[in-house]
């Protein structure tokens, strides 16, 4: 936290800013008028409110974030007309109801400081000006009437009405789309073209499998829609009572995903291909394929196990486990290729996982039916044809929409160049990023809580964007911009299009309306939805085309050369492509596998970084391509020797005051070539590094890795699960355990927490529901440089390197630990607070007690877990952020204690619910009421009344893996963890 | 005033001979004694016989000290009856933790109605009138107060005297006797010269350290000699 | 040294009562330059404070899950020091300890200071230090009440008990010699002061009567009071269950451990004081020797304790506890660990030696390191302990702030502050009690001790 926001410490919500709320109550009011720009004369609270809004009571309104390619169908919670949380649409069949971090922090993009409010103008190159929306689109529609120069539209993957609204004005003007995603996925879309004649990204069920191969896709992280195949893979990973499904991941380095697996299997990198290849060669020898082998890759034979193992560093035996795994295991599936490990030619990669899951029958969970609407993002080609266009000074006019190519096209391509040689630039970004602040005009669109919309994910569901409050600054959307620019520059009034945006997404909406003269029901039944799901999955299999043949074109790899390293960018969990880099939350959370916030990193190998005398914090100069970026190492063994990581979305040169000048864009590296079969873009570079001499301390939220034989996180053996032994509870060892009182009577509720470490992905969505829903303040990277964050709910991770006593090999032992307050009914923080300002409530809820504090900190130095936060000041976050601020739950003060109660509000809440329609709570009520749980996309986390004896949470804490966190210290947490299991030989 | 009762101080010098003086004082009837001294003197204590009648400040600390656990008790237990918040799933009243409270309670109130009973008995402030105490009985001598009958005045006087008094006063008036009277000025006279002496000469040491010091260190030194003849 | 020898009886006791009064001459030039620069740490001390309660607890150095550190450390520091001035005067007087007739009054003057600054400290350490009177029962229209179950609270009994009986006490023990100070000093002002202060000691063979019979009382009351508030102290930690601190050898290690550091205090005191005041006549090499061999008696008992921890710590089997002292041994905070070792364990043993025990000099520079070395005991139990404890994804390390210095800094200046006004004001030596050693001056039989 630096002093100016220190100074600036508010702490609570002031006067002006409840009659700001109170003024955008109104927006709720006017929910379903659309968006009139009507200036606001008036702060005035009303008297008689709205009959939608009941002061203290929050209002839930469906919406979509269309953020990530796939976009979130959400529920948002308002109160008083400002969107305080953001909960998943459990109506949506491919997230139901679980939401990613990013989507978490999509409020703080609603009210983010930065967000420009009003349109701008820069007339003769010279600074950017306020102007009014009427001249804006003026000048707008001047720019783009004479239809005979050559204009682009460059927007990300639109779909629904947006996108049927640009394309409209691109044909009216004459202008080329391009739907630029930095990750489209080409490779993958060219192989499917090519082996299946699809050219899309299909739905893989991995869930119907049971063995998981997967050659380097970060499917938890990035890699086409991760909260949905998060889901899929909890349902083929999770243990069912019986079974549970294997995942291998094969990757240069130990990514959020491949933590996750069974085995990680360490590649060099770019590799894929070749172990692909060489198992798919010994299937072959040892005739282990179901159906017939096409001579899809005419020098197969080359590759034999002990080729393969040359050229990949994979040791012969893993290749043969794998071969021999995914052969006899009753469904495999066998995944690849994400943004990571794309490079030239590995669409060959893709095409021999779908011939080796072909040749062994699996092609079945291959769905292209169920396809990404992805899919229809242009190539980068299409990009590069652009840059040159641009360079030849071809291009009059130039409107971006949603996306950063300044920042993400790699600088050898010269798009900014290119781009400021365009006339006419516009711009409607809501941020400032790199590309905007380029553009002459920006007209700044709406936050999709703010507008009427639609979006399509994956074809058959649409969804719904409702505006769940009004505009923030008064503004239009872009859908509405587009109309008003399309009705004034079509001369004919028969091809003008309905001038209000909302009449023009209910009519097009009438499409998918079964009913049409009912058409008002069906459109109240969707926007309560929030829109069509197509929950039947049902596709055709696609067939293999046999008679593919990629001939013997396969370049054999030489060597890399000692002093370069190869650079592997992972797409970021938290910034996608950098798109949500201004966002606190997310800058603040740390990345599960290092910890580290706010910044970028080098991610080295431990034994690489010794040979080249590189400590942790070392500033290192990593140079490719003739350009450079310099950046701390971090040393971890997860990753190849041969192999440099770094993190996309950082390293922004604008965007907003929490991306500005952070950390580094790894992308800027990148070499301008591109796959000349798919159009993508080749992403392998080989650098070079150096250290710069300068070293500081790498900003960590956690200092040390390793559990210290001290089992914190605990495992059980599958063999030990299954096996009929039924005594459990193995740390209270079967003695009678004697207390000097007598045990504490929860006559009532007693509520308690369990958390399957197995199904826990780390994706870090719960962290950021705990910071939405209990007003946790941001505290900046020098105050986590101190020790000072303030997350109630973190996500340890402990990485152990295992020495395999019997093969001699170690492996690296990831185990993720979600931690937060285990409300203990012994809880060592109650009897030592002096003032009683933490207690335990008769429901079993360790409570604390904001305005009693003084803060001694004795509670937490007596805490066994260190759950406890402590405010060093207050912290107040800019305007508007402050609008998010949970009216429900106390903004803290410096000097207080604080930590997880158990979302105790929202209890409250369902209680009153409940009393009021006179019933008992229901179990369903119950388990969606913490943030983390609801937020939760793999269903690690249970919540429930343990008095319950029917409830889930108490059938979990009864269950053969449930364990007490340090249960030797007798806390007796009222959170309760399951063992991770770990797959032994037995077989089920 | 001269029919009622007569104080005659006697001040020594020497231990011995006052208790002698307070030995026959006592032998010839005179009860009413009050021995003034620099330092609490066993011998002083035996020959006043203060035994007999012990002080009465233990009183005072045993019931601070049973009162002060009284509080303590009910302090703890009241308050937490008062507010039952229950911490770690222990008993509202727990015993153990509350001991050490009560304890302190018990040093605090003790010590406090020790100290006041050491005022209220010893009668501070409230005894002897300034005129018939000398400045020097915080110094080096000693002295003993005799409140009697105008009759015994005489008579008193003498035994003092005979016990070899430095001066006798009575109601805090020096009272000079012939010859002896005489010979005891004397001897006075020299000893303050002496001392004066003595005086001197420390006053030139700390002189000359003083000048190895500074000229400020100086001034404060007629502070000393004033003190000192006072 | 022979001329006091060669005084009569009579004149030693005088020359006690001119030697007490030259200390409270008006002070020179020297005095108001060490008091002047004493003020100005101290004023840079409250700036820090203010600083601190302006901006938040933030800018002292706590680091996750460190979260006590400098302040608490000084708070058990200056807690252990005031423990030798009761010490004493209460258990050395029980015991009838000749040595202690001479320094007690120092002792207990600093007794009084050191509890005086050690009081600031939980209160400076709190997040919201204007709500420090939270912790006393009070009735309150709020309805709240504190948490007797907390050791904290605890604190908050024994700390204010203690200074107030040490206060009295204190005062107690010096009423006859401001009454001695009464009749002879000059200045309107003063006289009425120390008229007042003295409660009209008049040195009547009753009132010594009543006088030493409630000086016995305070003593056998604050015998057990000086363990206890010790005990209490350490139970701020022993009561926790943090690896380190949960130990039921903490409050006789502790109390030890006061004794050791108050009696250094003391010495160090003693000598810079007995040179410039020219006491050698009444502070005696005598009275060094006595509490040198204290020294080693309590420093043996704490370097004991350090290694008992460790045998325990292997010999029980708890993991976390056995990882805690090898931490402390090896780890990011070794150094501190072995300052203090050397300091509290190795350096006091030279006190067997008479030859170094008689030469001021070094005594003075051993006790000097003995206070250093105990100051980082504190340190090491509360800021080691803490920052590894049962869950290894919770680590973290603590670096003290300016802030933190400053304030220590002034918490050292607050203590000097008192004390240099003590010692220009209030007897430093004990005018009656010195007395009693003294030969008793008898006319016949010559002089006799009582």
């Amino acid at each position: 936290m630096n002093k100016e926001k220190q100074k600036n410490n508010t702490g609570t919500l002031n006067r002006r800013d409840f009659l700001k709320a109170l003024s955008a109550i109104g927006g709720a009011a006017v929910i379903s008028s659309g968006c009139t720009p009507e200036p606001l004369d008036k702060l005035v609270s009303y008297a008689v409110p709205p009959d939608n809004v009941i002061p203290g009571i929050a209002n839930y309104y469906t919406s979509v974030i269309p953020n990530s390619p796939v976009g979130t169908p959400v529920v948002v919670r308002v109160r008083e007309g400002r969107a305080i949380k953001v909960e998943g649409n459990t109506n949506d069949p491919i997230t139901s109801g679980s939401t990613s971090a990013e989507d978490q922090a999509t409020l703080q993009t609603l009210y983010d400081p930065d967000r420009i409010k009003q349109p701008l103008f820069r007339n003769n190159r010279e600074n950017l000006t306020a102007i009014t929306y009427v001249a804006a689109t003026d000048i707008l529609v001047e720019n783009i009437k004479d239809s005979s120069k050559k204009g682009y539209i460059i927007s990300n993957n639109t779909t629904g009405c947006c996108d049927d609204l640009l394309n409209s004005l691109a044909e009216k003007i004459n202008a080329k789309r391009i739907k630029y995603e930095p990750l489209s996925y080409e490779n993958i879309k060219y192989a499917n073209q090519i082996s299946y004649g699809e050219n899309k990204l299909p739905t893989y069920h991995i869930e119907k499998a049971d063995y998981l191969l997967n050659f380097g896709a970060d499917f938890l992280e990035t890699w086409l829609s991760s909260s949905e195949y998060s889901k899929r893979f909890t349902e083929m990973h999770a243990f069912d009572g019986k079974t549970r499904g294997t995942f291998v991941h094969i990757d240069p380095k130990l990514t959020l995903t491949g933590s996750m697996a069974d085995e990680w299997v360490p590649i060099s990198p770019y590799k894929n291909l070749y172990l692909v290849l060489g198992i798919i060669n010994y299937i072959k020898l040892n005739k282990l394929n179901v159906n017939p082998i096409p001579n899809v890759f005419p020098n197969l034979y080359m590759y034999s196990i002990s080729e393969t193992s040359r050229l990949t560093g994979v040791p012969e035996e893993t290749i043969i486990k794998i071969a021999k795994d995914f052969t006899s295991s009753k469904s495999s599936i066998a995944i690849g290729g994400g943004y990571a490990s794309s490079a030239s030619n590995d669409y060959k990669t893709i095409v021999a996982i779908n011939l080796l899951n072909e040749i062994t029958g699996n092609g079945d969970k291959i769905d292209f039916d169920n396809t990404l609407k992805l899919s229809d993002a242009s190539k980068f080609s299409e990009i590069k044809s652009f840059i040159q266009d641009a360079k030849s000074g071809n291009v009059d006019f130039v409107l971006v929409y949603n996306c950063n190519p300044v920042y993400n096209v790699p600088k050898s391509f010269g798009f900014e160049k290119a781009f400021k040689k365009i006339n006419h630039r516009v711009s409607t970004s809501m941020l400032s990023d790199e590309t905007t602040e380029l553009c002459d005009l920006i007209i700044p669109d709406l936050h999709s809580f703010e507008k009427w919309g639609d979006y399509e994910g994956k074809t058959g569901n649409r969804y719904i964007m409702q505006p769940v409050m009004k505009p923030l600054y008064d503004g239009v959307s872009v859908e509405q911009t587009l109309i008003n620019v399309i009705n004034r520059i079509v001369v004919d009034d028969s091809n003008k299009i309905d001038s209000d945006f909302y009449n023009y997404l209910r009519n097009k909406w009438m499409e998918y309306s079964s009913e049409v003269e009912n058409f008002e029901n069906f459109w109240n039944k969707i926007v309560k939805d929030g829109g069509i799901f197509n929950k039947n999955e049902s596709y055709s299999i696609a067939s293999f085309n046999s008679d593919l043949s990629l001939g013997s074109n396969i370049e054999s790899e030489t060597k890399s050369s000692n002093d370069a390293l190869s650079l592997y960018i992972t797409p970021s969990y938290k910034f996608y492509d950098g798109r949500s880099s201004n966002n606190s939350w997310l800058q603040e959370l740390p990345d599960l596998l290092t910890t580290a916030v706010w910044d970028s990193w080098v991610e080295i190998n431990s034994n690489l970084a010794k040979k080249l005398n590189i400590k942790e914090g070392d500033y290192l100069e990593i140079s490719a391509n003739g350009r450079k970026i310099i950046t701390q190492a971090y040393l971890t063994p997860a990753i190849s020797p041969e192999t440099l990581s770094i993190s996309m979305g950082q390293g922004h040169t604008s965007m907003g005051r929490y991306a500005k000048d952070r950390g580094v864009n790894p992308i800027d590296l990148i070499s301008d070539s591109i796959d000349s079969k798919t159009g993508g873009l080749d992403v392998s570079t080989k650098v070079k590094i150096k250290k710069t001499g300068d070293w500081e301390k790498l900003v960590k939220v956690q200092h040390s890795f390793s559990q210290e034989n001290r089992d914190i996180v605990q495992t059980i053996p599958m063999s030990k699960l299954l096996s009929k032994d039924d005594h459990h509870h193995d740390h209270h060892g079967g003695h009678k355990e004697y207390d000097m009182y007598r045990e504490y009577d929860y006559f009532v509720h007693k509520w308690g927490m369990t958390i399957d470490l197995d199904k826990c992905t780390g994706c870090g969505a719960c962290v950021v529901a705990c910071y939405a829903e209990n007003n946790i303040p941001v505290v900046g990277k020098e105050q986590v440089g101190n020790g000072r964050y303030m997350s109630w709910l973190t996500l340890e991770r402990f990485q152990d390197e295992i020495k395999d006593e019997s093969t001699g090999i170690t492996r690296i032992d990831t185990r993720i630990l979600p931690q937060m307050c285990q409300h203990c009914e012994n809880a060592p923080c109650e009897p030592v607070c002096p003032v009683f300002a933490t207690y335990h409530n008769p429901e079993g809820i360790n409570l604390m007690v904001y305005s009693r504090c003084v803060g001694t900190r004795y509670c937490s130095n007596n805490c066994s877990y260190k759950v406890r936060r402590f405010n060093w000041f207050t912290y107040a976050a800019p305007e508007p952020l402050n609008l998010q601020l949970n009216p429900d739950v106390t903004v803290r003060s410096k000097g207080v204690m604080e930590k997880c109660n158990f979302c105790f509000h929202k209890i409250g809440i369902a209680k009153d619910k409940a009393k009021d329609e006179k019933r008992k709570m229901t179990n369903d009520e119950i388990a969606t009421i913490t943030a983390c749980q609801t937020a939760c996309g793999c269903g690690a986390i249970e919540f429930g009344d343990l008095n319950d004896p029917e409830s889930k949470v108490t059938k979990l804490s009864h269950d053969k893996r449930a364990y007490s966190l340090l249960g030797e210290l007798n806390t007796r947490p009222s959170v309760k963890y399951l063992k991770k299991i770990e797959k032994d030989n037995a077989k089920a | 005033m001269s029919k009622s009762n007569q104080n005659i101080l006697g001040i020594y010098t020497y231990v011995d001979v006052l208790v002698d003086a307070i030995k026959k004082l006592r032998a010839e009837g005179f009860e009413n004694l009050r021995v003034f001294s620099p330092v609490p003197n066993h011998e002083i204590e035996d020959a006043l016989d203060t035994g007999k009648e012990p002080s009465k400040i233990k009183y005072f600390t045993f019931c601070g000290a049973i009162l002060g656990a009284l509080v303590g008790v009910c302090f703890t237990v009241l308050t937490s009856i008062d507010w039952p918040i229950v911490t770690s799933a222990k008993p509202i009243v727990s015993i153990p933790p509350y001991m050490i409270i009560i304890f302190e309670c018990m040093i605090l109130i003790g010590g406090l109605s020790t100290f006041l009973g050491l005022i209220i008995n010893s009668r501070l402030r409230k005894d002897t009138s300034p005129e018939l105490y000398d400045e020097r009985f915080s110094d080096n001598k000693f002295g003993i107060l005799v409140n009697c009958n105008p009759d015994d005045l005489e008579k008193i006087e003498n035994i003092l005297r005979d016990f070899g008094t430095d001066e006798v006063q009575v109601n805090g008036v020096l009272k000079v006797e012939a010859k002896e009277e005489e010979i005891k000025e004397e001897a006075k006279e020299e000893e303050i010269k002496e001392e004066a002496k003595v005086e001197e000469v420390k006053e030139e040491e700390v002189k000359e350290e003083a000048k190895v010091e500074e000229v400020k260190e100086e001034e404060a030194n007629p502070d000393i000699t004033e003190v000192k003849n006072d | 040294m022979s001329n006091f020898d060669s005084l009569s009886a009579s004149e030693k006791y005088s020359h006690l009562n001119e030697t007490v009064m030259n200390m409270l001459n008006k002070p020179g030039w020297g005095w108001w330059a060490i008091f002047a620069v004493d003020m100005m740490f101290l004023a840079f001390g409250i700036y820090c404070f203010i600083y601190q309660i302006y901006t938040g607890l933030g800018v002292a150095g706590y680091s996750h899950p460190v979260l006590w550190g400098v302040y608490i450390t000084n708070f058990v520091f200056w807690v252990g020091i005031a423990h030798s001035g009761t010490l004493i005067s209460a258990v050395l007087f029980l015991f009838r300890a000749r040595f202690r007739m001479s320094i007690y009054r120092i002792a207990e003057a600093m007794t009084v200071f050191a509890v005086a600054t050690a009081g600031l400290f939980p209160i400076i350490h709190l997040g919201r230090p204007w709500n420090f009177y939270w912790l006393l029962p009070y009735p309150n229209q709020r309805g709240l009440w504190v948490n007797f179950d907390s050791p904290l609270l605890w604190d908050v009994f024994a700390v204010s008990t203690y200074a107030t009986i040490s206060s009295v006490f204190f005062f107690i023990g010096m009423i006859p010699d401001i009454a001695a100070i009464r009749d002879t000093v000059v200045g309107k002002a003063k006289k009425v002061f120390y008229s007042v202060a003295s409660l009209g000691w008049k040195g009547s063979s009753w009132e010594w009567g009543h006088y030493t019979r409630a000086y016995f009382y305070f003593a056998c009351f604050a015998t057990p009071l000086v363990i206890s508030v010790h005990s209490v102290v350490s139970w701020d930690f022993a009561m926790a269950n943090t690896p380190g601190w949960h130990t039921t050898i903490f409050p006789p290690y502790f109390v030890a451990g006061a004794i050791f550091s108050g009696l250094a205090m003391v010495i160090t005191l003693c000598i810079p004081l007995r040179y410039i005041f020219k006491l050698e006549d009444y502070i005696t090499m005598d009275n060094f020797d006595g509490m040198s061999k204290m020294i080693i008696l309590t420093s043996s008992i704490v370097f004991y304790a350090y290694l008992i921890e460790f045998f325990i710590a292997w010999y029980s089997g708890n993991k976390y506890e056995y990882d805690q002292f090898i931490y402390r041994a090896v780890g990011d905070y070794a150094l501190f660990y072995w300052i203090m070792m050397f300091c509290n364990g190795i350096v006091p043993h030279l006190l067997w030696f008479k030859k170094i025990r008689q030469n001021l000099m070094i005594l003075f520079i051993i006790t000097l390191l003995i206070n250093i070395g105990m100051w980082f005991e504190r340190f090491n139990i509360i800021v080691i302990s803490l920052s590894k404890e049962f869950e290894p994804g919770s680590w973290g390390l603590y670096k003290p702030s300016w802030v933190e210095i400053g304030i220590t800094v002034g918490s050292f200046a607050w203590f000097f502050m008192f004390f240099l006004i003590f010692v220009r004001t209030l007897p430093a030596l004990s005018i009656a009690e010195i007395k009693e050693i003294l030969p008793v001056p008898k006319k016949n039989g010559g002089s006799s001790h009582e």
